[in-house]
């Protein structure tokens, strides 16, 4: 439990942790015990602090979880155990791999038959305005759209998407920004969304890996 | 932007998180118990009924939606476990409830409640005296930060205003001010374990 997770629980019991944190600190406690204790233990203080303490009872605690978790013993420390046997009834479910493997697996294959049906692997960012529509599908779109000269409040192809595709760019983008905001690395590598109108042809600028090297003769 | 703690504790508790149900036990036990006290007085049928309004209310969160706060949702079931409580043994629930605002307040009709055991009463006795020396002990800026937020209930902001530091620091303060009580609190109560 490090000391950063704990200010983070201190912030949380005040109502002053912003959202990732309050996740991230929710997330740890819901399997570790020792943070969960600390949490009833501020509380308590806090408690003390306000002179409320006159109906407290340290079994308290464990009568309820009892009665809650019908058949499961009475203490305190048994009431810790049951939410120690609930977490790690949950953990497994966490922890299996293979399951996302697999999915992740048909997920890189179906992407890998995408990138060649749509031809992408064939541009020649030098090549003719031919294989640049074809490399392009969405181009025209983004085309038309930057023609129009409006403030572009969402991806093009995103207009297109089902709601299905919504939900899964979100998530998507939601996990990147969470990962990102705890200082480790993204899930989405950086590339660029927007695409340039260059004469009568549109050319996704992320394509484009050089534009110093293409204007070298 | 701060985020509602309650708000994602319940969410969790909804998707079957059973230890965001105890993080809300753990907010919430001490607030219910003295609103509960306020209307039966003897201390055991206290905790029944305190017990009562905590499982009532974990089996109603799935239809929680969220309108009101999860306090003042909690509140009205305490409130009324406690007066179906006295109906059922006979007694009349008083004619109007307390005062949410209320709820921590302690009349003097209040001290001639049945008193819990000798052992329970020195324990909680010990933890205050603990806390409270704790929290002299405490170096200045440490105590005035968490005095503010507990006794005053100011933001961290507000706090950052008067101590004329970075809310960083309140942030910060508060935490080891909490950790050092916290410390002290562990050594009585593993002493007594």
């Amino acid at each position: 439990m490090s000391e950063k997770l704990r200010e983070s629980l201190s912030a949380a019991m005040d109502g002053e942790a912003d959202a990732f944190e309050l996740r991230r600190v929710f997330d740890e406690a819901k399997h570790d015990q020792d943070l969960r204790e600390q949490w009833h233990r501020f509380h308590l203080m806090r408690d003390v602090l306000r002179q409320d303490l006159e109906n407290y009872d340290r079994e308290f605690k464990g009568r309820v979880w009892s009665s809650l978790l019908k058949g499961a013993p009475a203490s305190e420390q048994d009431a810790e155990r049951v939410l120690t046997l609930a977490s790690r009834i949950e953990a497994p479910l966490r922890g299996s791999w293979w399951p996302r493997m697999l999915v992740a697996g048909f997920a890189i294959i179906l992407a890998a038959g995408v990138f060649f049906t749509t031809g992408l692997l064939g541009i020649d960012p030098e090549g003719s305005a031919d294989q640049m529509t074809m490399a392009s599908s969405g181009a025209t779109d983004v085309d038309e759209v930057l023609s129009q000269g409006a403030a572009v409040t969402e991806p093009v192809l995103y207009s297109n998407a089902t709601a299905i595709d919504r939900q899964r760019h979100n998530a998507l983008m939601l996990h990147h920004i969470q990962q990102r905001a705890m200082n480790q690395s993204g899930v989405v590598s950086f590339t660029k969304m927007a695409a340039f109108s260059d004469g009568l042809r549109a050319q996704p600028a992320g394509l484009a890996i050089d534009p110093m090297a293409r204007r070298a003769p | 932007m701060a985020e509602d703690t309650d708000k994602e504790l319940v969410k969790r508790v909804q998707k079957g998180d059973l230890a965001a149900f105890d993080m809300l036990f753990a907010k919430y036990q001490v607030k219910v118990l003295n609103l509960v006290a306020r209307y039966v007085r003897d201390q055991e049928e206290v905790k029944d009924v305190t017990q009562d309004a905590f499982i009532k209310a974990y089996r109603a969160l799935p239809k929680f939606r969220g309108d009101s706060a999860f306090y003042t949702w909690l509140y009205r079931i305490a409130i009324n476990t406690a007066k179906n409580h006295l109906v059922t043994r006979g007694r009349r629930p008083p004619s109007t409830d307390v005062d949410i605002d209320d709820a921590d307040y302690r009349d003097d009709a209040d001290l001639l409640r049945d008193v819990d055991s000798p052992e329970a009463a020195l324990a909680r006795d010990q933890l205050q005296d603990t806390i409270s020396r704790a929290l002299q002990a405490l170096p200045d800026d440490l105590r005035t930060a968490l005095t503010l937020r507990e006794f005053d209930g100011l933001s961290y902001e507000q706090i950052a205003q008067i101590m004329a530091c970075p809310v960083g620091t309140v942030r910060s303060r508060i935490f080891r001010a909490r950790e050092f009580v916290d410390q002290q609190m562990q050594n009585v109560m593993q002493g007594e374990s």
